[in-house]
Parts: structure tokens; C-alpha cells; sequence
């Protein structure tokens, strides 16, 4: 299946989407029918359609839709090689495998106990789960085996995580990570009350040498603009399928691009994303420091331009070397961004008084936008190119595909093949963030190793859980925000440190 | 996300054959000779029963989709969840209500219409009350949920006939009774293991066959020559909702030619056809007291071990 035939199609079909036919909503119509179809059994009646299947092939009606091209390509030929005849070929799909060499790219191995991977250190973490190194005990691959965090045990796997293996399970593109398999881990061991501890979801995937951040953060790394013009053509191609595909990343920031040493640049952590659709969703999304200017004002009808905001974001991350709008509060992310971008105007943001945020927004001065000079010196081009994508107005700013058009991918230097970049030691977000976690250890000693806090991830996904406690969570909420007009935070309180704390921290260096 | 059948594990992994399904059925089968042997006899007559039960929980899922308000397609979802799960495991050893609950509850979050684990419960716990009550907490349908999710392999993604009678409606109108008809069956149809046999844009081709296979039987009964253009829409007082249409096919002739003209396998078409008819020829003779009475008989056998 490539890539391009997916994105092609016109039609998408959502699980979800309404239909027109009266009976969708659990009909059970059934008995009506039986009885007239009985009254027309026999064989006779089968004999009756016989005619049909012999009518000329020349002519086919059959409209040319997606569906439609599934009939013909496949369906059209007499047998179907697709279909396992055996027992034991779906059992574990290893003969299907085989069967499907033809589609290289789906190594999906289904569900495999944890005991086929040998689990190494800890690569990450955050609100999201555990990430850890692991080998393939067979075939001594390296993988990335990410465990699922149950907030809610008692509700089972959360939404999220369902969402994510399905999302994750659909796509397919050289920069966006591939979920190869699932482990389950049940355990025996049981806590202080005497219960038995619910078992453990792992995601598996390829083992990626790097994060974005991690690599910026990594003083022996300096990136050539020809690097940079790679990684960031990658990163585009990726939010381009993603964005075709109808998905909405939802968190995408520099720790959540893995890069490899064959300088292949995958977009990972689908955690927070979603179908695109047409309502409203949760504002509680993207880490605060790629959170575009909507966003941050309680746009709740958002659309593919959240990614793209951030995407400028990784972008001028890459050229400058570090995060660039590196807000303690979200008010304080705001002023950052009109700082930079100038202040919203009905012109340069059309509707944002109407947005429901805007009455906490107070403007001291008048911005001017700075964007182009700020950023001249990393060259014309490449200045032009994050203008377009750092716009206040999500209708204005650049779209994935239009970005790749950009003059900047075409002029001196010419963006490098993946082949041609630098290979390094390997360099994670997390590594630096323990290394910064044990410098804090010096000033607050009644902190563990152990309980290194959460990345500033965006909170987690609330929409549609309407079974969670919404007292708790509206306390949740003020209490964050309480947090973000304090000036001077406390290391604690990790339970609802969410997404502030690791912005304190790095405030406080 | 239009994504392709074929490349989908519905399409790789989860299409079965008959053999496979039958195999599936052993333990169950096994069981009922073994208890039941005095009363019935064949092995037919145990597949049958056993194709009752799965008819009596296929009403069992339905109903919990009802009380719960959700769309056809999650049902559908739910059902071939249900339908997956036993195919590695048997009715004697797992009991068939916390796995529909389960699967019900894995769907709804699957299709992006979260339920509340209690009210699933709650509302299995109305549907089952006159057959021997739901006695689980969350916890319980909690931990079932992994099971099922290792069971489906995190294949999560199962594409539906319904999605291919839409792009069928394109053709023949929206408000085509044909298509109407064929949704029906086609909600019929997940009382059958079709579902894990057939792809699905064939279950719904063969659905459509089917409703104009009927009709053309019911204009030959009612002796009007088909052949003839004149009056054909209306026969039977069907059909007249899509004139209007314009883009409409209503005629039986210019129906089985536009039926002829898909490309599509039409030996495969043809044997569902007939699991239809036999669907349909068994109604009458489905049993849900008897049903029930296997359907206790196999819990017992599992509270027992």
C-alpha cells in the first residue's frame, strides 16, 4: 500500500461519521423481514439472480470512490491470496506475514508476551508513561518499549492510549513512528492491601538513537543548515501525511521528534492525538512552550494549524539551538508570543476578542512584529520561511504541504540526504532533564532519584471522559493555574505538577 | 482515515474459513456430548445449538447497545469483538456475559463513544436479568479487558459493511429502499459468523444482491414482466423514494444491470447470498429458550471448573 494511494482518496470515512440511513442507531429490524423473505424462500429465488452474475463485465457502474478502488484492484481478480486457510495462520499471524510480503511495511506482530523482550534503562517519562530501552530477545533488536500509564485502573485501558494504538496502528510513513507490537504483562504481585496489581501495557517500537531536544541540549552537537533543512523537510513530510490522514498531533515539540543515526527524523507520542473533527475539543493540549497564540486564548474549535504553530517552533528551536518562547505561565506564554509575533489586531488575528481567553489577557505595550529581524541571521530564507509559520492567524499560517514548497528547501544550501548527517552518541531529552533533576537534588533533599518529575507535557487529554471526576478536575485546573501566576515554585507536588514544573525548572538556571 | 481493507489487519489477519471457526467450536461441542448425549444426536444438531447461542448473545450485545444509545456500527464493533475472542476460546470456559459487556465497553471507547464502565454494567446487568443476573464489578470487566485486548492482538480496527453500502448508495440514491433494505439485512447478518468469514464490502454487495433478488421475485409473483421499463420502480409500492433522486436506479432491470456491472467475486457474492437464506429459513425455528438453556448449561459447567 503506498503511502500516496491513502492520501489520494477523496473520501474519508470516519467511525464516526453520520449517515443518512435511519436504521444507524441500533435497530433490530429483523423480524419484519424474516417473514418476507421466507415467503420468497426456495431455490428458485437463488436461481433468480443467476442471470446477474453472468451480465456484461464491460461496462462497470461502480463509482470510482475509495471503496470503489478496493473493489477494483482487488477484488477484481478471481482469488484472493488474502485469505488464510489454515487454523493456525491467524492464530499468530506468522503465515499471514509471509503471505503479505507484498506490504513491507506492515510488521505489525500483533500481541507478544513481555517475556520476548529483555527491558533496559529508562528513556523517558512523563505524563504519558515509562519509556524504556529493550532488546528483542529473538532477534536482538533494539526496540523502545513504552508502558501505559493507568490513571484509572478501575476503568481499564484509558481512552488515550486505545485512541493512540489505533491511530498509530493506521498510519504508515517513513517519519512517523511505527508501532510494531504490544506486550501485556500480567503480574502476580500484589501491593499493601493485598491486591494484585493490574497488569501492564507495553507499545513497542524501533528503537530511535535520539530526541530532538536531547540532541540540541547535547553541547558537542551543532547542527549545519544543511542538517537542519533535512531534519525540518522530514518533520514537514511527517504533519504533511499526518494532516492528510486527518490527525491531529496535538503534542508535537522537540522531544517528541526521535531522530536515528541514519538521520531518519520520526514524529512519536501520539498520546494526546486525535481524529480531526468538526467540534469542539479539549483546550488542555501541546506542551505550554509550542502552544499556539489560539490555543492559549481557548480556541476550542482548532484545527491542523495547532501542529504548525509548533512545528515553527521546532524550527526556530533548531536554528537558535534552544526552546524560544519559554513561558512560566500561559499568560507569560502569550505575552512571549505577542512579544515576538506583535500584539493580536483584528488583522493580524481576526475574532480574537470573541475567544473565551481573551478578557485575562491585559496588554501593557503596544508589539511590534520582529519575527524576520529576530531571525534574519540565520539566513533570508530561512527567516521568510518561520514568518509564515509563526502567524498568529491559524488561517494564514503555513500549511505542512505549502511550507514544503518554500523557497528555503530549494535554494544553497540544499537540504542534506539522511545518509549524509553526523552520527552521535546517543542523546535524549530525558537524560538531560535527570542530569538537571540531580543538580536540583542539591537544593531540595527531600526529593528521590526516582520521583523525577514530569516532563512539561500538555495535561492530559480530558475530552470525552466524561466518567472522570469533574470536581476534581476543575480543582486540578485552578489549582494549576493558581500555580501559574506564583512566581517562586515548590519541586513538590508532582501529582499535579503536570506541565509547570520542568518550565520552573528551567526558569530557575 | 480511509484506509485500505486489505492492508488492514481485519483484512490479514482476521479473515477465516469455515474449517477454522469449526475448530474453534471443539471444547464447546465437546461439552454438550458429553452432557447432553442421551438427548441429542449429530453433530450438526450441536453446531446448531451452538449457532443459537451465538444468535441469543448477539441479541444479548444488541440490546446492551440499545440501552446504552449507541450506533449500529459500534454494535457491529462489539459483535465482532465478541465473535473474535471465541474463536480462541470456548463458551464453557469463559463466561459469554462479562466477555460482551467487555467488548462493548472496548468498542465504545474504540469508536470514540466512551461509556462509563459502571453504566455498562448497570445496563448488562438489566439485559441479563432474567437470564442469571451479571455478578462483576469494573474490576472484574476491567481485567477482562486485557484478556480480550491480548485475544484481539490489539487488532482493533474492524471495517463493517456499512461503510461499503454507503458508497453503494452513491449509485443508487440516498433514499434507495434497496440500500434501506440491505442496511437491515446487513444488521441481521452479525447474528451469523459471516462477519469473521466474508470481507465486508462483499457481506454488503451480497446484502444488496439479496434485496433485488426479492424483488424481482416479488414482481415475478405479482406477474408483471420485467423486462418492460414501465412501472418498474413502484412495484409493490417500493422503490418510488428514489425518482426523485435523479442520480437513482430504481428499475429491476437497470438494478440487476447495474449489480452485474461491480467487480467484484461473484462466487463469493453468491455463497453469502445463501448464508442469508438459510439465515432468513432459520429464523422461524430459532429457539431462545433453548438457547438460554445451552447457554446456562455451558456457564454452570465453567462455575463448576
Amino acid at each position: 500500500m503506498s503511502t500516496d494511494k491513502k492520501t489520494k482518496s477523496p473520501r474519508s470515512f470516519h467511525s464516526g461519521s453520520t449517515s443518512s440511513f435511519t436504521d444507524d442507531r441500533g435497530g433490530d429490524s429483523g423480524k419484519a423481514r424474516a417473514g418476507e423473505s421466507a415467503a420468497f424462500g426456495g431455490d428458485n429465488v437463488l436461481d433468480t439472480l443467476m442471470p446477474l452474475t453472468v451480465g456484461d463485465n464491460s461496462s462497470p457502474a461502480y463509482a470510482p470512490t475509495s471503496d470503489g478502488d478496493k473493489l477494483r484492484t482487488r477484488a477484481g481478480g478471481d482469488t484472493s491470496p488474502y485469505v488464510p486457510n489454515s487454523a493456525e495462520a491467524y492464530h499468530h499471524g506468522g503465515l499471514a506475514s509471509d503471505k503479505f510480503a507484498d506490504y513491507p511495511d506492515h510488521t505489525f506482530t500483533g500481541c507478544s508476551p513481555i517475556e520476548d523482550y529483555r527491558i533496559l534503562e529508562k528513556l523517558g517519562e512523563g505524563t504519558f508513561g515509562e519509556v524504556h530501552r529493550g532488546t528483542h530477545e529473538r532477534s536482538g533488536n533494539q526496540v523502545a518499549l513504552k508502558r501505559i500509564l493507568m490513571h484509572h485502573e478501575k476503568e481499564g485501558v484509558p481512552i488515550t492510549a486505545i485512541r493512540e494504538i489505533k491511530i498509530l496502528r493506521q498510519l504508515d510513513h517513513e517519519n512517523v513512528v511505527s508501532l510494531t507490537d504490544m506486550a501485556i504483562k500480567f503480574s502476580n504481585a500484589t501491593d499493601e492491601t493485598g491486591e494484585t496489581q493490574p497488569p501492564s501495557i507495553y507499545m513497542v517500537f524501533p528503537y530511535m538513537d535520539h530526541d530532538l531536544a536531547g540532541l540540541l541540549e547535547n553541547p558537542s552537537v551543532k547542527f549545519s543548515e544543511a542538517q537542519i533543512k533535512c531534519y525540518l523537510k522530514q518533520l514537514l513530510d511527517g504533519t504533511n501525511y499526518l494532516h492528510q490522514q486527518k490527525i491531529l498531533h496535538r503534542d508535537m515539540k522537540a522531544a517528541n521528534l526521535l531522530i536515528n543515526n541514519r538521520g531518519i527524523l520520526k514524529i512519536a507520542d501520539f498520546g494526546l492525538s486525535r481524529p480531526m473533527v468538526d467540534k469542539t475539543l479539549t483546550g488542555c493540549v501541546v506542551t505550554r512552550w509550542y502552544r499556539p497564540p489560539e490555543l492559549l486564548l481557548g480556541e476550542k474549535r482548532y484545527t491542523t494549524a495547532i501542529d504548525m504553530w509548533a512545528v515553527g517552533c521546532v524550527f526556530a528551536e533548531m536554528l537558535k539551538g534552544g526552546p524560544i518562547l519559554m513561558g512560566r505561565s500561559d499568560m507569560d506564554q502569550l505575552d512571549l508570543i505577542f512579544d515576538l509575533c506583535g500584539g493580536p489586531t483584528e488583522e493580524s488575528m481576526p475574532g480574537w476578542k470573541d475567544l473565551p481567553g481573551c478578557k485575562d489577557v491585559q496588554f501593557g505595550k503596544a508589539h511590534i512584529r520582529r519575527v524576520k529581524d529576530e531571525y534574519e541571521r540565520y539566513g533570508k530564507q530561512a527567516a521568510d520561511l518561520l514568518d509564515k509559520l509563526l502567524v498568529l492567524d491559524p488561517k494564514k499560517r503555513l500549511t505542512a504541504f505549502n511550507a514544503l514548497e518554500h523557497s528555503y528547501f530549494w535554494t544553497y544550501p540544499k537540504p542534506a540526504s539522511p545518509r549524509e548527517l553526523p552520527k552521535y552518541e546517543s542523546s535524549h531529552e530525558y537524560d538531560r532533564r535527570k542530569l538537571k533533576m540531580s543538580q536540583a537534588e542539591h537544593h531540595h533533599n527531600n526529593h528521590h532519584y526516582d520521583n523525577v518529575p514530569p516532563s512539561p507535557n500538555a495535561n492530559v487529554d480530558i475530552e470525552n471522559s466524561r466518567y472522570r471526576n469533574r470536581e476534581h478536575r476543575t480543582k486540578k485546573r485552578e489549582r494549576s493555574r493558581e500555580r501559574d501566576r506564583v512566581d517562586d515554585l515548590k519541586l513538590l507536588d508532582i501529582e499535579t505538577a503536570n506541565f509547570t514544573l520542568m518550565d520552573e525548572l528551567s526558569n530557575r538556571e | 482515515m480511509a484506509a485500505n481493507f486489505w492492508a488492514s489487519t481485519h483484512g490479514q489477519y482476521w479473515m477465516l474459513d469455515e474449517a477454522a471457526l469449526r475448530k474453534s467450536r471443539e471444547t464447546d461441542l465437546k461439552y454438550l456430548k458429553e452432557i447432553e448425549l442421551a438427548k441429542i444426536r449429530g453433530e450438526d444438531v450441536y453446531c446448531f445449538v451452538l449457532n443459537l447461542t451465538s444468535w441469543f448473545l448477539y441479541l444479548v450485545i444488541a440490546a446492551l447497545g440499545r440501552r446504552l444509545n449507541v450506533r449500529q456500527v459500534i454494535i457491529a464493533t462489539a459483535i465482532t469483538y465478541f465473535k473474535r475472542f471465541y474463536t480462541k476460546n470456548s463458551y464453557k470456559n469463559t463466561d459469554p456475559y462479562l466477555v460482551a459487556a467487555t467488548c462493548m465497553y472496548l468498542a465504545c471507547k474504540m469508536e470514540e463513544f466512551p461509556q462509563h464502565i459502571k453504566s455498562v454494567i448497570l445496563e448488562m446487568k438489566n439485559v441479563t436479568a432474567d437470564q442469571g443476573g451479571f455478578g462483576y464489578d469494573n474490576q472484574k470487566v476491567a481485567e477482562m479487558e486485557f484478556y480480550l485486548l491480548e485475544e484481539l492482538e490489539f487488532n482493533l480496527i474492524v471495517y463493517h459493511p456499512y461503510r461499503t453500502l454507503k458508497t453503494l448508495a452513491i449509485d443508487l440514491g440516498q433514499k434507495s429502499d434497496v440500500i434501506q433494505r440491505a442496511w437491515h439485512i446487513v444488521n441481521d447478518l452479525f447474528r451469523t459468523d459471516i462477519c469473521l468469514v466474508y470481507p465486508p464490502y462483499m457481506i454488503a454487495i451480497a446484502a444488496v444482491g439479496f434485496v433485488i433478488m426479492i424483488k424481482e421475485a416479488r414482481a415475478n409473483h405479482n406477474g408483471i414482466d420485467t423486462r418492460t421499463r414501465k412501472g418498474n420502480g413502484s412495484v409493490g409500492g417500493v422503490g418510488s423514494g428514489s425518482r426523485n433522486e435523479g442520480r437513482g436506479i430504481s428499475g429491476i432491470k437497470e438494478l440487476k444491470q447495474w449489480f452485474s456491472g461491480l467487480q467484484v467475486d461473484m462466487e463469493k457474492v453468491l455463497e453469502i447470498i445463501r448464508n442469508i437464506k438459510n439465515l432468513y429459513s432459520q429464523w422461524r425455528e430459532v429457539n431462545e429458550i433453548k438457547a438460554q438453556d445451552v447457554l446456562r448449561k455451558l456457564r454452570e459447567a465453567q462455575n463448576k471448573s
